[in-house]
C-alpha cells in the first residue's frame, strides 16, 4: 500500500510539471490517469457552464474516445451527470437494470462498446465545474480506489487551471494554444452547424443543438458528420423537421 | 497595562475576531488595521504598523496604529529601502533593535526618522505560511527596552493568524480567477464557432471568410471578438450589420 501511494504521489507530480510541448498535455493527463488508476481506459472532456460545449480533450483509446462522442452525440451519459451535479457518478454495473433510468440510449450504446462499468469525476474546483474525466472498465465491478481517483481528478484539474495560468503570463506557450484548441476533439464543426441552424430557423442555439443531436440519433450518425452535411448545404433541417 | 484577567479576555476576543475573517469573504486593510489595534491595546507597545507585498511583490503600508508609526512606515518604503521592517520581510526573520540610536550605521535615515517621532525600540515581525514571506507587523517602543518575551509571543501568533487568512484568501482568489478564465475562454470559443456559422450559412460565404468579417468588424469598432459573436449569435440585426459593414471596399 505504500508502494501505490508513492507511485500515486509521483504520478500527480508528473501531471503538473511543466510541459515541454503543450501539444503532448492531453495525452499526458490521459496516461497519468490510467497509469494510477485501476481501470482499462480514460477520457477526459472539457464543459462548458451552459453545457452546450464540450471538448474532449483526450483519451488513453479508442474506447475512451468513443465513450466522450457518445456523451457529446446523445447529451446524456454518467459524465453528463457527473457534472451537471458537480459529484462523481460510479456506474459500477452498466448491464444491471439502470433504476434512474437517466442514460437509456447511452447505456445501450456503451454495452455495444463492450464497456462494463464507467466512473466520471468531475473535474472542479469547489462547485466551479470546468470538465469531467471519465474511467471505463470492460468488466463490471465496484472501483476500489475511490479516493485515489479523486485525488487523480484534482491533479487534473490544476493541471488544466495551471495551464491556463501559463496562457495569460508573458511568455507562456509559444503558440498560444488554447485548451479548445488542444483538444482531440474541440467540436467545431458541431457549433458552427448550431450558430447556421439558429439563424436560419431562428432559433436559439440549445434548440438549433437539440435538433441537430435529435437527427443524428434517428438517422444513427455522429453529431459532427451531420454538422458538416448542414455547412456543406447538403442537409437542411428545417424541412426535416416537424 | 490592563489586569491579567481582563487582558486574556480582550486577548481571546481578539484571536476570534481574526478567526472570523477566515471564515468568510473578508477586506484584508481591515483585518490588517484590526490587527495594528490589537497590538497597541494588548501589549506594551507604543505603536504598530502593518505592511503587506501587493501583486508585484513590492511592499506597501497598510495599517498603522497611529500618524507616528505611519510616518516611521513610510519613510523606510518611500526612502532608502533601509529598515528593520523592509530587513525581517527579506530575511523571513524577526528583526529587534533596541536604543535605536545605536542602529545608526546600519539604517541611518531610519533611525533619525523614528527618533524624530520619539520611538527608541523597534520589533519587527514577519508575516510568513512556510516560505512564503507576505509582509510584517512592526511594533514601535517609546522606551528602550524590548518588548517581554511574552508580549512577542502573542505579536507573533497575531501575524500568524493574520498571515494564514491572507495566503488562504489569496489562494481562493486565485484558483476562482483560473476557473473563470478557463470558463470563459472554452466559452467564448464555442461562440465564435456559433457566429462563424450564422454568418456563413445564411449568407453562402466559407468559414474561414466569415471570421474574417467577424475580426474586422470587431477591431474596426474597438470591440472584443466575444461580444461580437455573442450579439451575431444572439441577434439577427447585428449579424446583418457585420456582413454589410464586411461588404464595404477596404481601404
Amino acid at each position: 500500500m505504500a508502494g501505490d501511494r508513492f507511485r500515486l504521489a509521483r504520478a500527480l507530480a508528473a501531471i503538473t510539471v511543466e510541459l515541454s510541448e503543450p501539444a503532448e498535455l492531453p495525452a499526458r493527463l490521459c496516461g497519468v490517469c490510467l497509469e494510477v488508476l485501476p481501470v482499462d481506459g480514460v477520457g477526459v472532456t472539457l464543459v462548458t457552464r451552459d453545457q452546450e460545449g464540450r471538448a474532449m480533450l483526450g483519451a488513453s483509446d479508442a474506447v475512451g474516445a468513443r465513450i466522450e462522442q457518445l456523451q457529446f452525440d446523445l447529451g446524456e451519459g454518467p459524465c453528463v451527470s457527473a457534472f451537471s451535479d458537480a459529484r462523481p457518478v460510479l456506474v459500477s454495473d452498466l448491464g444491471a437494470a439502470d433504476p434512474s433510468g437517466r442514460w437509456p440510449m447511452f447505456t445501450r450504446a456503451a454495452q455495444a462498446l463492450g464497456v462494463g462499468a464507467l466512473f466520471a469525476f468531475p473535474l472542479q474546483v469547489g462547485i466551479s465545474g470546468i470538465g469531467v474525466l471519465d474511467c471505463y472498465r470492460a468488466n463490471p465491478g465496484a472501483l476500489e480506489a475511490e479516493a485515489e481517483a479523486l485525488a487523480v481528478a484534482d491533479a487534473v484539474t490544476l493541471a488544466l487551471l495551471n495551464y491556463q495560468a501559463q496562457l495569460t503570463t508573458e511568455g507562456g506557450p509559444g503558440d498560444g494554444a488554447d485548451l479548445f484548441d488542444l483538444s482531440w476533439r474541440n467540436h467545431a464543426v458541431v457549433h458552427q452547424a448550431t450558430g447556421a441552424l439558429a439563424a436560419r430557423l431562428k432559433i436559439d442555439t440549445g434548440e438549433a443543438l437539440a435538433r441537430l443531436r435529435g437527427y443524428a440519433f434517428r438517422h444513427a450518425r455522429r453529431v459532427d458528420e451531420v454538422a458538416e452535411d448542414v455547412m456543406a448545404g447538403r442537409l437542411d433541417l428545417g424541412e426535416e423537421q416537424e | 497595562m490592563t489586569t491579567r484577567a481582563t487582558r486574556e479576555a480582550v486577548l481571546a476576543a481578539a484571536f476570534v475576531d481574526i478567526a472570523d475573517t477566515m471564515v468568510a469573504d473578508f477586506d484584508v486593510l481591515d483585518l490588517l488595521h484590526r490587527v495594528a489595534r490589537h497590538c497597541v491595546n494588548l501589549l506594551d507597545a507604543s505603536a504598530a504598523g502593518m505592511l503587506l507585498t501587493d501583486g508585484h511583490g513590492s511592499l506597501r503600508l497598510l495599517a498603522s496604529s497611529n500618524e507616528q508609526a505611519r510616518l516611521v512606515e513610510l519613510f523606510q518604503l518611500e526612502n532608502d529601502q533601509h529598515g528593520p521592517c523592509v530587513e525581517c520581510f527579506h530575511r523571513g526573520e524577526p528583526v529587534t533593535a533596541v536604543g535605536l540610536s545605536r542602529w545608526a550605521d546600519r539604517w541611518p535615515g531610519f533611525v533619525r526618522e523614528a527618533a524624530h517621532q520619539g520611538f527608541n525600540t523597534v520589533h519587527a515581525l514577519p508575516m510568513r505560511l512556510r516560505d512564503q514571506v507576505i509582509g510584517g507587523l512592526n511594533i514601535f517602543r517609546v522606551e528602550t527596552a524590548p518588548l517581554p518575551a511574552d508580549d512577542l509571543m502573542l505579536a507573533q501568533a497575531l501575524a500568524d493568524s493574520a498571515t494564514i487568512a491572507i495566503v488562504q484568501q489569496r489562494a481562493i482568489a486565485r484558483t476562482e480567477m483560473l476557473v473563470e478564465q478557463l470558463q470563459g475562454a472554452l466559452n467564448s470559443r464555442v461562440i465564435i464557432e456559433q457566429a462563424k456559422g450564422a454568418l456563413s450559412g445564411t449568407n453562402h460565404i466559407s468559414v474561414e471568410e466569415a471570421f474574417r468579417r467577424l475580426r474586422d468588424y470587431a477591431r474596426a469598432h474597438n470591440l472584443l471578438l466575444t461580444d461580437v459573436a455573442r450579439a451575431v449569435v444572439t441577434d439577427q440585426s447585428r449579424a446583418v450589420e457585420v456582413l454589410r459593414f464586411a461588404g464595404r471596399p477596404r481601404s
